[in-house]
């Protein structure tokens, strides 16, 4: 691209981003403000199903409108007619690391597929940072060859969920790989965090990418990290896996078998350079885990039976503090939003919902081709 | 990479709708007739490609508030053709060209505005309006705004929208040649301006 399309870009980036979601919060006005079609034969009937049509658009748009009862009568700004959650983008990654899916987060619709940078690799990672000018960071290993090296990767998407082209990021590479693709930034890609593997040494890993500053934990052999999240500041690391609990007689005469038990840790800074103790909130089999962004609250997904049961819990109480919702089980996957208020679930049989946190309430978006085993970044 | 182009996409695209909208001040005219377009469909795509509307017509036409007002008419002219448009696919296209319709409509009321010495709001990168930070994106955006309408518009779908020229071309109705020449002219153009004044 050549200097003055990079200029106008980033010139027509800046003034667009003076327009907000909430400028245009009010821009389906009420019917009255609608201006009249101009006169003609069926303007009457016109006017009413244009009526029709945008009562309908705004019951359905704010269910709750109706409940909250009549709005105050001074009240100086307009009660958002349409609310937009945001980023309105999220990536996909299958657990064949074969591509990353870039979806809209308000339909699921599929807007792009980006392929690994070589053949011979495939990515391991994937995480959301920004919120207005989205960009996600990927982590890519090579089937053979490196076997303790993962490339970092940037990956910046257009207003429209376009992405442009992979560039390495600003730590280029690890030293390790991620086995579990156990990877996680904070909204404003200040800080990675990831679970890693090299040479048999296992380690969680917190790095300030502006000051290089990093924060280490081990983990035991056969510990296994599944999932990991950070607050927004990047100071707590909350994570899941499997502790290793011991070799037992497997089911095989003659063979052993390695035991694992449910693990949960929220790991804080002034922790660091110590082993993960689990500290066991619950039992059960783990999905997903993500922290909340002020770090308080831990959402766990756990498989019960046939639901997929998401919970939140309270991180200093280490106490659950209540069920979120349930759905078919699935692969118990779900992504949190930078602002904690909606989740996007991965449920069985490829399709998405979208969870509002506060109500419960489960959206089933109108697509399919996401499986459920996919790791989400939002 | 392999991107979902836009040909693939659940809105359309502006190739299969540009016939149907005229270069006029009204909102694009929707084609055909029989199925509805689904409410929940409208609200849909004002959630998903609402904000970005705003932001491509107030690069057209610099102000926010007039911006707003193009992409809602825009929006109502979709509302009023609902029991016309035969393919929801169409829908997201047929809003493209009435956004642009509907900042071309903007400057001709300007135009006429003007002799009668009404300005309108400053935009966002006249010194004014001081939104925007950056010295040189606001010298950019002002030697842009010096362009031709064309040149503009195929600007802004190309390098805020990432709009592929051949659907440039099917929005404002031109050939996919004069999309890239008239923007290889734009650039240099640009590039000479902003030359002398950075």
């Amino acid at each position: 691209m050549s200097q003055i399309e990079d200029v106008l870009r980033r010139a027509m980036a800046a003034a667009a981003h003076t327009v907000t979601s909430a400028d245009i919060a009010s821009a389906v006005r009420e019917l009255e403000e609608v201006r009249p079609a101009r006169p003609q034969r069926l303007v009457l009937p016109a006017l009413a199903t244009v009526a029709v049509v945008l009562i309908a658009i705004v019951i359905t748009i704010v269910p709750g409108l109706l409940s909250r009862g009549p709005r105050p009568a001074a009240s100086p700004r307009r009660e958002p007619l349409i609310q937009q959650p945001q980023p309105g983008f999220f990536a996909a990654l299958p657990a064949s690391g074969g591509a990353i899916q870039i979806r809209s987060a308000f339909t699921g619709r599929l807007i792009a597929v980006v392929a690994p940078p070589a053949p011979g690799e495939f990515f391991s990672g994937v995480a959301a940072t920004g919120v207005d000018s989205q960009t996600l960071l990927v982590a890519v290993e090579r089937k053979t060859g490196s076997p303790c090296k993962t490339w970092l990767f940037q990956l910046r998407l257009s207003v429209t969920g376009q992405p442009g082209a992979l560039r390495p990021a600003e730590v280029p590479y690890l030293d390790g790989i991620l086995p579990n693709r156990a990877f996680t930034a904070t909204q404003d890609g200040s800080a990675i965090a990831f679970a890693d593997y090299c040479q048999g040494s296992r380690n969680v890993e917190i790095d300030r990418l502006h000051t290089g500053v990093s924060i280490n934990w081990f983990t035991a052999a056969g510990d296994q990290v599944d999932d990991i999240s950070l607050s927004s500041d990047g100071a707590t690391l909350g994570l899941s896996g499997y502790e290793y609990a011991g070799s037992g007689p497997g089911a095989k005469p003659g063979t052993s078998s390695v035991r694992l038990r449910p693990a949960t840790a929220v790991l804080h800074a002034s922790s660091a350079n110590t082993p993960i103790d689990g500290q066991g909130i619950v039992v059960g089999r783990l999905g997903a885990a993500a922290l909340s962004p002020d770090g308080k609250t831990l959402y766990l997904c756990i498989r019960q039976g046939r639901l997929d049961v998401l919970s939140s819990y309270d991180v200093a109480a280490k106490a659950l503090r209540r069920k979120v919702a349930s759905w078919a089980a699935g692969g118990c996957s779900f992504a949190l939003d930078p602002a904690g208020h909606y989740a996007l679930v991965a449920a069985a049989g490829g399709r998405l919902a979208r969870l509002d946190m506060a109500t419960g309430t489960l959206t089933t978006l109108p697509v399919s081709g996401v499986p459920s085993s996919a790791v989400l970044a939002w | 990479m392999t991107e979902a182009g836009p040909g693939h996409h659940r809105y359309g695209s502006a190739v299969e709708v540009a016939d149907a909208a005229e270069h006029s001040s009204e909102p694009a005219h929707l084609p055909g007739s029989g199925a509805s377009l689904d409410r929940q469909l409208i609200s849909e795509i004002y959630r998903e490609h609402g904000l970005d509307l705003v932001r491509v017509a107030l690069l057209l036409v610099g102000d926010k508030a007039t911006a707003e007002d193009v992409v809602q008419d825009a929006f109502i002219g979709l509302v009023r053709g609902l029991h016309r448009l035969a393919d929801t696919d169409k829908a997201l296209a047929y809003l493209h060209v009435s956004v642009i319709n509907g900042c071309r409509s903007v400057h001709r009321t300007r135009r006429r505005a003007s002799l009668r010495r009404i300005q309108p709001e400053p935009a966002v990168w006249s010194a004014e309006s001081a939104v925007m930070a950056r010295e040189d994106s606001r010298l950019a955006l002002q030697a842009v705004s010096r362009l031709p309408a064309r040149a503009r518009e195929i600007l802004a779908l190309r390098y805020y929208l990432d709009m592929p020229d051949q659907e440039i071309a099917a929005v404002l109705k031109v050939s996919r040649g004069t999309v890239s020449s008239t923007a290889s002219r734009a650039l240099a153009s640009l590039a000479q301006v902003l030359r002398e004044q950075l």
